[in-house]
């Protein structure tokens, strides 16, 4: 226990000792009270049976006038020392004998009473006749002093004093085992309470050390403890989470006076906590708003929240670009209005998109000018390509109508050589003719926008062949399997591809074989594939992918003419209309040229059942 | 069936094609005055009668002109869209004959009024086939607006 007493400690042991000395003082007083009462009782009862006992003895003596055997009877009274005096009167009332023998006078009684006792003087009287056959001889006066009862309620009173200040020691000790187990339990309670406001370290836990209410109460505080320390713990954890965001994270009341500011505020605008706790904000941050406060503080009490971006100044007197979203706390009625401000640094984010923005301003002008040299270049290939159809042709068409002139009209005065090399003029200029023709018509399908449309491919091939003698009998034959796909393409261009591709079917064949060639499609994935199958005399596969690049041609031209250029053309032309083309060898002979295109879409029509078909 | 004896008009700076046109219409019997002119601003002089052309009799307004579209000076679809401008000329017969298949003069020429466009055969014997075709069809067949 604690070596200074504590008021508690005292108290208790003061309720012990006091109640223990009342009972104490009230058992005594009982006790001495009823010794007082019964003593004379008891003492009148034995001076009674003494005088009895005497004047019994004392009869003979009396009735013989024997003296000295009186007074031998008498003095027998020696053995009891409070009987003070003892007298026998005779018959006459005189006096015959006393104890002791020189009585003092004053000790006689004045008058010789009837029989009874009655106390007078501090001391008991009693009277007794003397009885000899039932015939009074004289009677005896006993005297009995109270020095017996004093001396008896002395030694009562000293034994009581004992035992008041040994049960006074005992109280003294019980008490203090008494008082600890009540004050110990409160008193841990007092002290664990005093170190937590001190410390205000809610881990500490105060030791139960009884079963009864204290330990309840010593529960429920630990109880409370416990609860206290979960909740200080999370609120330090909330506030450290909240200290730990980059993000500045205030509150303000409804005129915009910090009421807290976290570590990122400090960082972000270089006011510590307590420079801006109680300062308006947006004084303190010299803000710029992007629409009037009022404007902001209707929106946050009809929506409960506005976010947006602001211009600030730290303290260092950088100006910031901040984005900020606002809460109004929605405080219990009674207490003002708050609002929770987040803000984070967008400054750099802003000078990205400035420079952003510039950059772009700058690659659209750049983009612009040279789109528009761009369209200068293609300008003068357009002006070139027009030149050539029409300039160089024209030299051209001069060769060939004059030497076919010079045939026709001086022919019967030329030999055979002469004929041939006029021959050799014409055909030659005829086909620089033809490799210009279809150089432009490459140059054409390369440029320009084109719109895709549905195309009906049977139509337009039965235009074509119907169109060139020389896609039909005798000279060749053309097999459409029936009913082709429909595809997404160009009118020209895909006329383009399929002249292009039936020319070199029926140029590319054998001596002596009829060109024949079958056309079919088939419909995978959303796209048809053409298939132009022909009996020619087949590509040797290392030139699958030349034979498509301009003047990529691989056969002799002297044996089957040709520019070079027209499967350029088809690719080309394919390109600009999403499409592929390809080619691989025909089993027993001959090419197999391949043309992709999309499909069109028949979704929600008829035909749906047979896509592609029609 | 009237056939015509009114003049035709070339406009065709090339030499060699006014040759081979000359040829082609004398091989197809077409034997209406030939007038040629070399170059867009010539045409239009001619056209207005201006100049050296005010004299008709000498150079008499064309039932058809022969317009070729690359010429100097003038280029064929201006001297087309300077034709079709004037109110006297509003009935004059214009066929392009040019080297040009562009889809693009084609369409333009069209546009601009024209009332044929004739690509240029290749060969002599296709010209001449034109020739024959136009006499058919212009010279034999075709009502002019006398007026």
């Amino acid at each position: 226990m604690a070596p200074r007493q504590t008021s508690i400690q005292k108290r208790v042991r003061a309720v012990i000792l006091l109640a223990s000395v009342v009972v104490l003082f009230v058992t005594a007083a009982a006790f001495v009270t009823y010794e007082a009462i019964t003593f004379r009782t008891r003492l009148v009862r034995n001076l009674s049976t003494l005088a009895s006992v005497i004047a019994d003895n004392s009869a003979a003596p009396l009735a013989f006038k024997n003296k000295a055997v009186a007074e031998e009877i008498l003095s027998a009274l020696k053995a009891e020392p409070d009987i003070e005096a003892a007298v026998l009167f005779d018959d006459n009332g005189g006096v015959f004998a006393t104890y002791p023998k020189a009585l003092p006078p004053a000790l006689l009684p004045r008058t010789l009473e009837g029989a009874g006792h009655h106390f007078r003087d501090g001391a008991l009287i009693l009277f007794q006749p003397v009885l000899q056959e039932n015939k009074v001889v004289g009677s005896l006066y006993l005297r009995n002093s109270f020095q017996g009862l004093y001396a008896q309620l002395w030694r009562y009173a000293v034994i009581v004093l004992f035992v008041l200040l040994g049960a006074f020691g005992a109280a003294l000790l019980l008490s203090s085992v008494l008082q600890s187990r009540i004050s110990e339990p409160i008193l841990a309670l007092t002290q664990a309470a005093r170190r937590i406001t001190a410390n205000r370290d809610y881990s500490i836990r105060v030791p139960k050390l009884t079963e009864d209410e204290l330990g309840v109460l010593t529960d429920a505080f630990n109880r409370m403890l416990l609860e206290t320390q979960e909740n200080q713990a999370r609120l330090g954890e909330q506030a450290r989470l909240l200290d730990l965001s980059t993000d500045a994270i205030i509150v303000c009341d409804w005129q915009g006076t910090v009421l807290f500011w976290n570590n990122g505020a400090e960082e972000l605008y270089g006011w510590s906590r307590s420079e801006a706790i109680g300062k308006r904000k947006h004084e303190l941050l010299q803000t710029i708003f992007s629409e009037p406060l009022e404007e902001i503080a209707k929106i946050l009490e009809r929506a409960g929240r506005w976010a947006g971006e602001l211009i600030q100044t730290r303290r260092d007197g950088a100006h910031m670009h901040v984005s900020t979203r606002w809460v109004r706390d929605p405080a219990p009625s009674n207490t003002p209005a708050r609002i929770l401000i987040t803000d984070n640094d967008i400054t750099l984010q802003k000078q990205a998109e400035d420079l952003m923005r510039s950059e772009a301003k700058r690659l659209d002008a750049l983009v612009e000018q040279r789109t528009a040299t761009l369209q200068e270049t293609i300008g003068e290939l357009e002006a070139f390509s027009y030149s050539i159809s029409h300039d160089m042709r024209a030299p051209l068409r001069a060769m060939q109508g004059y030497a076919k002139a010079l045939l026709s009209d001086y022919g019967s005065k030329l030999d055979a050589e002469a004929k041939h090399y006029l021959d050799r003029i014409f055909r030659a200029a005829n086909r620089l003719d033809l490799l210009i023709q279809d150089v432009l018509a490459y140059s054409r399908v390369a440029k320009g926008e084109i719109e895709l449309h549905p195309i009906d491919l049977e139509r337009l091939i039965d235009d074509i062949v119907s169109a060139n003698p020389e896609f039909h009998a005798p000279q060749a034959r053309v097999v459409v399997e029936k009913p082709l796909h429909r595809m997404l393409g160009h009118d020209a261009y895909l006329t383009q591809c399929v002249t292009n591709l039936l020319s070199n079917a029926v140029k590319f064949v054998p001596d002596g074989v009829v060109p024949e060639i079958h056309i079919r499609t088939e419909a995978i994935d959303g796209q048809v594939r053409v298939w132009f199958e022909d009996n020619g005399i087949g590509i040797d596969p290392l030139h699958y992918e030349r034979i498509f690049q301009i003047f990529g041609q691989v056969y002799p031209e002297k044996k089957y003419g040709g520019t070079g250029i027209g499967l350029a053309i088809v690719r080309k032309a394919a390109q600009r209309m999403n499409g592929e083309v390809g080619v691989e060898s025909n089993v027993d002979g001959g090419s197999r040229f391949w043309l992709i295109l999309k499909e069109v879409n028949y979704d929600n029509h008829e035909s749906r059942v047979t896509p592609g078909r029609g | 069936m009237t056939t015509t004896n009114r003049a035709l008009l070339l406009v065709e700076d090339n030499e060699d094609d006014v040759f081979l046109m000359k040829r082609a219409l004398k091989g197809a019997r077409v034997v209406n005055p030939l007038l040629v002119v070399e170059d867009g601003q010539e045409a239009v002089d001619y056209l207005s009668g201006a100049g050296k052309f005010a004299d008709r009799d000498q150079y008499p307004l064309p039932a058809v002109v022969f317009l070729d579209l690359k010429l100097p000076l003038i280029s064929g679809h201006d001297v087309l869209a300077w034709i079709r401008r004037q109110r006297e000329l509003e009935s004059l017969v214009v066929i392009v004959l040019t080297s040009s298949n562009e889809p693009s003069d084609l369409n333009r020429c069209y546009a601009l009024g024209a009332n044929s466009y004739v690509v240029k055969p290749p060969t002599p014997e296709q010209l001449e086939e034109l020739a024959k075709a136009f006499k058919w069809y212009w010279l034999e067949y075709n009502q002019f607006d006398e007026n």
